[in-house]
């Protein structure tokens, strides 16, 4: 109770988006940065909500997902933390490496907040629909592919939203933050589709085997895939 | 209840309590950019090591300039040099792993060459581009600002080599990794060309269309190193090419070649 009490405040202030205070942590050193919160946070939330995509095929299924989308986020922001650093003090958000690592840390928090917040209607949604084994198989996963893309898009806007408003308040400028923001937003979704390719299956298509990864894990690319697909439905 | 929102009195208000009215406040004047530069063209706060230069180039790029056309050029330059030569051999290393094998030195190198060649034979252009400006520089001082500029594209070179190793590890187009590797070096390149124009403003050029016309010279010069040195993505079996391209064709050629072996099976890398 002691702990809830504690990171209450906190996550009211990232979903209320207290722009203040979260530059606050921004410039705080220590526990005052709230980083260990962030991550335990996204584990957690986005976490919960992997699980739930991943049950409608199996609680196997549910236990890599639940491990591998948290996972995305926390690559993406590897690879692309030192690029999103120099973009942050190119364009005058004068935010340092370790400060534009949280801020997006922040942000991708408040999304794990709203999908983990979602995850009891989306593990109740897993439940209800016809099996993988079912004659409509197809047809759930169809719908659970759409809803869970609704959702997850949902939450990004919202957690941009919020980000830009932690931006604003840090430099002082909306188009400073703006420009940030549009710089961050692109290296992080070009880079996070691939990722999330890598560690593919999250959807869990009914016809293929359950795996973490699949064994061409490395092989090919988002893009491409996107090109072949693009080619071939013309 | 105290409300917390109280609204502001406006600085003309009149009330019996706070007496004659002050006068409305003076608006504050807006710095045009080549003032905002002009204001940051000062000495750097720090002593000139390697990892406060490279900070100094990403935060306050202006104080670079400023140290090195006032005195501290030996050493700010010989950081620049020594931090591109580092950032850009490791990014050559990323983009050899595509390949492997002598790749793994020889994309390196290539990279480090082509464009260290395209700063030294655009730089007297540079210079001759700067006076036709109505600029007062030495040619020290412009190659100062090429170093930089080539530095910064350097720096962000490295910060976009993670995700250059992701695609590296992860296809096999080399058409691909050629196309993203052409949109990073645009990226880059435009961040390095961005600081020659803000040393432009505060050396006070007004008029920057000569330098407009260096920057895409130099652009495809470094577009034509690339073809020139080839492959530095994909192998081959001499180091430099046999055959003379211009990177247009290059480009093209690789294309329609890659096309036509996929049309008959044929896998390249």
């Amino acid at each position: 109770m002691r702990i809830a009490d504690a990171i209450a405040p906190d996550w009211k202030a990232l979903t209320r988006g207290e722009s203040n205070r979260l530059s606050g942590w921004l410039t705080g050193v220590g526990a005052e940065t709230r980083l260990l919160l962030c991550v335990v946070t996204i584990f957690c939330g986005v976490g919960i909500y992997g699980a739930s995509v991943g049950l409608w095929r199996s609680p196997l299924m549910a236990s890599y997902v639940g491990v591998k989308l948290p996972c995305i986020i926390f690559i993406t922001l590897a690879v692309n933390g030192m690029i999103n650093g120099m973009l942050a003090l190119l364009l005058g958000t004068v935010l340092s490496f370790r400060q534009t690592l949280q801020a997006i840390l922040m942000s991708f928090t408040v999304f794990a907040l709203i999908v983990g917040s979602l995850s009891p209607i989306t593990l109740g949604m897993a439940l209800n629909l016809p099996g993988p084994e079912s004659s409509e198989a197809e047809s759930a996963h169809r719908q659970l592919l759409l809803t869970h893309t609704a959702l997850i898009a949902f939450a990004g806007i919202i957690s941009t939203q919020k980000l830009f408003g932690i931006l604003e308040t840090f430099s002082g400028s909306k188009s400073i933050a703006l420009r940030t923001l549009i710089a961050w937003l692109a290296g992080n979704l070009f880079v996070g589709a691939q990722v999330g390719y890598i560690l593919r299956p999250i959807f869990g298509s009914p016809a293929l085997t359950i795996e973490f990864l699949r064994p061409d894990a490395m092989q090919g690319n988002f893009y491409e895939t996107i090109w072949w697909a693009i080619n071939h439905s013309f | 209840m105290e409300n917390d929102n109280k609204p502001n009195n406006t600085a003309a208000e009149t009330t019996p309590e706070n007496g004659p009215p002050s006068p409305p406040p003076i608006p504050e004047k807006r710095l045009t950019k080549t003032e905002e530069l002009q204001v940051q063209f000062v000495a750097m706060d720090k002593p000139a090591t390697l990892p406060n230069t490279i900070d100094a180039l990403l935060k306050k790029p202006a104080s670079v300039l400023h140290d090195l056309q006032n005195g501290n050029f030996g050493k700010l330059s010989a950081n620049l040099l020594i931090t591109a030569l580092i950032c850009l051999g490791v990014f050559g290393f990323i983009l050899g792993l595509f390949s492997g094998d002598k790749q793994l030195w020889s994309a390196p190198a290539k990279v480090v060459l082509g464009v260290g060649i395209s700063g030294l034979i655009t730089l007297p252009s540079l210079y001759i581009f700067s006076c036709l400006n109505g600029l007062d520089v030495s040619i020290k001082s412009v190659a100062g600002v090429l170093a930089s500029s080539l530095t910064l594209v350097s720096l962000l070179l490295i910060g976009l080599a993670p995700v250059s190793w992701i695609f590296t590890q992860s296809t096999d187009s080399k058409v691909f990794v050629g196309f993203l590797t052409l949109v990073f070096w645009t990226i880059a390149l435009g961040f390095g060309l961005s600081l020659i124009f803000k040393a432009a403003r505060i050396m006070g050029v007004k008029n920057r269309a000569h330098l407009a016309i260096w920057a895409l010279i130099f652009t495809v010069v470094t577009l034509q190193m690339s073809t020139s040195l080839r492959p530095i993505i994909g192998s081959a079996d001499t180091f430099l090419p046999t055959e003379k391209k211009f990177f247009l064709t290059h480009w093209f050629d690789e294309m329609s070649q890659i096309a036509e072996d996929a049309e008959n099976g044929v896998y390249r890398r």
